[in-house]
């Protein structure tokens, strides 16, 4: 019975929903201390002075930790070291950690924490890109405040530009989105009597945590292990920022020689975790009056908040999906990460693309409008075709369902009867009916940008009765990941998902095995599982073979059993077998190791092969629009995604479904408002809005599967592309719904009423 | 959280000794709007006095003339599922319904909707329209104040520090009447509105049309106000026609003034009170009133 392929329930699914799951915040320690953050309230200044006096005054707080305290390097090391863990000196953003009150109650912390006073000698924050890359702005960063460029020359963009029939050229705007995870940021760091440091916490990337906590506490990383608790939703939010969080709580633990324990409110999370960069597009697009796509010209700025964190990587994803997949062979994209005053943003499912996607998209949807042709037809006839070159110059040549989701999307939306009877053209009253479409490609993995992470180890363990545990260093963040690899350890061993446990991720367990994120856990973990489950199966099957009389590369492993090929009567019971070789002293452990395939990337001129595989997906989305309110409903997504496998459909689904509905968010109502001064004004869950589940629309997920050979039992990656591409097929809905094409997210009602004034409508 | 001390009266007139004899006390009904407002440090009440085991602030209930009287601890839940409040007021049953999320209704009060005092407060534009009476009480005695008298500014009542709200009373209304409800807010559930509108009419001889408006708008000024200038216009207007209600529509413009904050726009806010306003006439226009 195979368990690849099959709904198998979540493995944690009953803890978490009875509640039994321990999360970070679940853990106590006998003498532990809590942590509360002074975050700084100014946007860019100097710090005059820390007063720390009355706190320290009140009952039950013990300790106020600032820079000085800091036992090896503040400036932590993300991709550049540029980001001191505490204020030193100066801060460039409100919400910069600046002292921590140690409190032997959560309440004496926050009591402590108010009485802290700092003074600040202010100045005038860089609110905008535009502010930001203003001639004589206030340095932020380096000599431009440009933390990273890149760009893509390909072709002869100009003279493409000279011949085309069409020329569509527009600015676009896309907001901030918050991560809003269940969860929020939290650590426990508990600090051994040797000299060694335990850190306890929500994370997805433990190695980043771990190279973090000790050059902080100027520790060899021996000393240092990361342990991640059961972790509620991350999103990339929990990519880099855990790695401050966790070097916070381990210096106060450092210092005090007692556990401590850090958690951010929600409040505290939103002003100082990271975001979905906001962003500002300049995109041309030129075409032959049939709508085929000559030439684009894109500038593509991010707005990267006061620190480099992730932005360089963040903006080189954007810039490689810059048109997404169509075929063009004239190309020109600059793209820049701008600093400016505001809290860092980072990684967030989608990484840099959704913001160039809504662009790209909507230059499609005033394409089709220019051309008289529906705007399904015009992404058609641009679409890559297999072994066609995306802009990067590197040719598709396998696992390519691109059509196919195009056209189950366009079948399982209705999208024929539908887009003819719909539209602003077509309704009485104030109320119109939608229907629009985008289609996305997203390079799964690291990629070339970030190939020397691109590697993943696996810890696999058989005992004297048949059971199975192993550890891998990605992690689950809630997505499934345990489920996912606990099948595919259940089918290369041919042993039930029950006799199968999932460790939790420690960096003492497995070596560095890169971050978990880019939709890569199951295709690279899954990977070095199956490597380490075929070390281990040889072994055992040199014993089997003595047992069943046979050549061990004519024994199969499944359904419990070993037996030889095509005789499955000739069998001995898995359980059997593995309690024979626990006593005749056969090693049935094994690390596991994977190793990305080729990728590469010339920064001159932005060719190469940027990632190994691309995963596809097609997006339709139904709306009704309000024409004088300009409310806005969301009623179906049609959402279909090639994922080269479903090793578990559900969970597929489950993605689909959840990362459509958070691209709706993005699409249609969530946004980051800032003050004159920088500080973000909506920092709590009841004025950051995000959508309700009675805001759900019927989803429509479609699975569509276009095996990646190199990728575990086909599959190649899947997370993130559920959102990537919603935002898009909304707005064009919305160009379908009231005549008027958005430039902007989100699409609030506001806006929407704009669009429509503007277009005379 | 700050520390405070709690109490838990039994009795009514427990209550209002301790209301009485600590000032700085603050009343928890559901704990809805107070405990937010505790944590985020917007007050630090040194007692609290837990009032849902009073069970005289409970119940609905309608007397011969028709009078409804509604308990203050009434929840959300309880007055949208109600048959009477159904029945005899759907468009009040539908604004509680819009409170929050099922587990905010479930917990959340009138009595608390009421004092808390936002101008954004679902249940107010129609407890306005129905000319409600809230009744209070201290431990030296009773008064009724009109819903439009409750207010003296934004999140502020004219209670006194030891009054609590016992009841809210609906009178009943004289011949036929039709009311109606609408607002907006960012998304379908757990949403502050942007707007709020409720209208009504009731049989009024005196009028040219025969019939009396009352429109209330939330959101879009301190208090909950009366849209006195749309009322006046409509109640001397010749007829129902569409342009006459959407000049009304108009008309409420200069009633209302909304500013900007985090949740929107003046500017929108005034799109919104436009578009309600019509919405709601036109919702009770085109429908037969009831008795
Ligand atoms: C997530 C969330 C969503 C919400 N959504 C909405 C919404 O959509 N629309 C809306 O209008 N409101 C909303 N609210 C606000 C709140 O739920 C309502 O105002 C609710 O009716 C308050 O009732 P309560 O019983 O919880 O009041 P409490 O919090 O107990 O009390 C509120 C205030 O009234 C005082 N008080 C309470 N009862 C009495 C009494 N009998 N006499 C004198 N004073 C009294 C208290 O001292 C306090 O100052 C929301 C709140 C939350 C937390």
């Amino acid at each position: 019975m195979p368990s690849v392929g099959v709904n198998e329930i979540k493995v944690d699914a009953i803890e978490k929903v009875t509640g039994k799951s321990k999360y970070v915040d679940d853990l106590h320690f006998s003498g532990q201390l809590h942590c509360k953050v002074v975050f700084s309230r100014v946007a860019r200044g100097k710090i005059e002075s820390i007063d720390t006096s009355e706190a320290l005054r009140i009952d039950g707080v013990v300790d106020v930790i600032t820079v000085d305290d800091v036992p090896g390097n503040n400036m932590t090391h993300i991709i550049y070291d540029d980001y001191p863990l505490f204020a030193d000196g100066e801060v460039k953003f409100a919400g910069q950690i600046v002292a921590v009150v140690l409190g032997e109650t959560p309440e004496s912390a926050d009591m402590g924490r108010d009485a802290v006073s700092i003074t600040y000698e202010e100045e005038k924050p860089v609110l905008t890109i535009q502010e930001g890359i203003a001639p004589g702005a206030p340095l932020i960063y380096s000599g431009d405040n440009i933390f990273k460029r890149y760009r893509i020359v390909k072709g002869d963009f100009k003279k493409a530009f000279e011949e085309a029939d069409i020329i569509i050229e527009n600015e676009y705007y896309t907001g901030y989105q918050e991560h809003a995870y269940i969860e929020t940021q939290g650590m426990m760091a508990v600090p051994g009597h040797d000299g060694s440091m335990i850190v306890y916490g929500a994370m997805q990337c433990p190695f980043y945590v771990h190279d973090m906590v000790s050059k902080v506490l100027n520790l060899p990383a021996s000393k240092v292990r990361i342990v991640q608790t059961v972790t509620g939703g991350a999103f990339g939010g929990k990519e880099d920022v855990p790695s401050l969080v966790a070097s916070v709580a381990a210096v106060a633990a450092y210092k005090t020689g007692r556990p401590c324990k850090l958690m951010l409110h929600r409040n505290e999370d939103i002003i100082s975790t990271s975001k979905r960069h906001p962003a500002w597009m300049k995109y041309r697009t030129a075409a032959d009056k049939e709508g085929n796509i000559l030439g684009i010209d894109v500038d593509f700025y991010m707005d990267a908040g006061a620190y480099a964190t992730l932005s360089p990587v963040v903006l080189w994803r954007g810039t490689v999906h810059a048109l997404g997949p169509y075929r063009c062979e004239n190309v020109r994209v600059r793209t820049y990460a701008v600093a400016t005053n505001k809290v860092p943003c980072g990684a967030f499912r989608g990484f840099g693309s959704p913001q160039i996607i809504f662009a790209s998209e909507a230059q499609m949807d005033i394409l089709a409008e220019k051309v008289g042709k529906d705007p399904f037809e015009i992404r058609k006839q641009n679409a890559l075709n297999l072994g066609e070159e995306t802009i990067t110059g590197q040719k598709l040549n396998q696992s390519f369902g691109l059509h196919k989701v195009m056209d189950e999307a366009f079948e399982k939306s209705g999208w024929a009867e539908k887009r003819p009877m719909w539209g602003f053209e077509h309704g009485e009253g104030d109320i119109r009916k939608g229907i629009g479409v985008s289609s996305i490609f997203y390079g799964v993995g690291l990629g070339a940008g970030g190939k020397n992470m691109a590697k993943a180890g696996a810890f696999v363990q058989i005992y004297g009765d048949g059971s199975l545990s192993f550890a891998v260093g990605t992690t689950d963040m809630g997505q499934g990941m345990r489920t996912v690899l606990s099948q595919i350890a259940s089918d290369e061993m041919g042993i039930p998902i029950e006799e199968i446990y999932c460790q939790s991720t420690d960096t003492s367990r497995i070596p560095d095995s890169g971050p978990t994120v880019a939709s890569r856990a199951t295709t690279m973990s899954g990977n070095a599982i199956i490597d380490a489950c075929t070390q281990i199966k040889e072994r055992m099957a040199v014993m089997a073979a003595r047992i069943l009389e046979a050549k061990p590369d004519e024994l199969e492993f499944e359904d419990g059993k070993v037996f030889v090929r095509r005789i499955p009567d000739i069998f001995i019971l898995f359980k059997d077998l593995a309690k024979r070789c626990a006593m005749e002293k056969v090693h049935m452990t094994a690390q596991g190791w994977f190793d990305t395939p080729f990728v590469s990337y010339n920064e001159e001129n932005g060719q190469g092969w940027a990632y190994f595989v691309y995963a596809y997906a097609c997006n339709v989305a139904e709306i009704t629009i309000d024409l004088k309110t300009g409310e806005i409903t969301v009623d179906r997504i049609t959402a279909a995604h090639d994922v080269g496998k479903a090793i578990n459909p559900q969970l597929v689904e489950g993605q689909i479904e959840g990362g459509s509905l958070q691209g709706m968010g993005y699409g249609v109502m969530e946004d980051i408002l800032h003050d004159e001064k920088g500080r973000i004004v909506n920092t709590g869950l009841s004025t950051y809005i995000i959508p309700s589940i009675i805001d759900a629309p019927e989803m429509v997920p479609i699975i569509v599967e276009e095996e990646f050979p190199e990728g575990p039992y086909g599959a190649k990656g899947f997370g993130e592309q559920p959102l990537m591409g919603v935002a898009p097929a909304i707005a064009c809905a919305v160009a379908h719904a009231t005549g008027a094409h958005p430039d902007r997210t989100p699409m609030i009602p506001e806006r929407i009423l704009e669009w429509i004034e503007k277009k005379g409508g | 959280m700050a520390k405070f001390t709690y109490h838990a009266p039994v009795t009514m007139s427990e209550c209002l000794g301790m209301l009485r004899d600590n000032p700085g006390a603050k009343l928890l009904a559901g704990g809805t709007d107070l405990m937010v407002k505790i944590r985020d440090k917007l007050i630090q009440p040194d007692v609290v006095i837990d009032i849902k085991s009073l069970d005289e602030l409970k119940g609905i209930s309608m007397d011969d003339e028709g009078n409804i009287r509604i308990g203050a601890l009434e929840t959300h839940t309880e007055i949208s599922e109600s048959k009477l409040i159904l029945k005899k007021y759907p468009f009040f049953a539908q604004a509680c319904r819009w409170v929050g999320s099922m587990q905010i209704r479930n917990r959340g009060t009138i009595g608390g909707n009421i004092c808390n005092g936002s101008p954004a407060g679902e249940t107010l534009p129609s407890l306005y329209i129905l000319n409600a009476k809230v009744h209070l009480r201290n431990d030296s005695g009773k008064r009724v104040l009109p819903i439009s008298d409750f207010y003296c500014g934004p999140q502020k009542t004219c209670a006194y520090k030891d009054e609590i709200v016992t009841s809210i009373h609906i009178p009943a209304i004289k011949g036929k009447y039709k009311g109606a409800y609408r607002r907006q807010g960012r998304r379908n559930a757990v949403s502050i509105a942007m707007t709020t509108a409720a209208a009504m009419w009731r049989e009024d001889d005196s009028t040219p049309t025969g019939k009396r408006f009352s429109i209330a708008l939330g959101s879009v000024a301190p208090t909950v106000i009366m849209a006195k200038n749309a009322e006046e216009f409509l109640n001397g207007a010749a007829s129902c026609s569409n342009e006459i209600l959407e000049k009304a529509a108009m008309v409420a413009l200069e009633d209302a003034s909304p500013i900007n904050d985090i949740r929107t726009t003046s500017d929108y806010r005034n799109e919104l009170v436009y578009v309600l306003v019509k919405r709601c006439l036109k919702d009770i226009i085109c429908n037969k009133g009831v008795e």
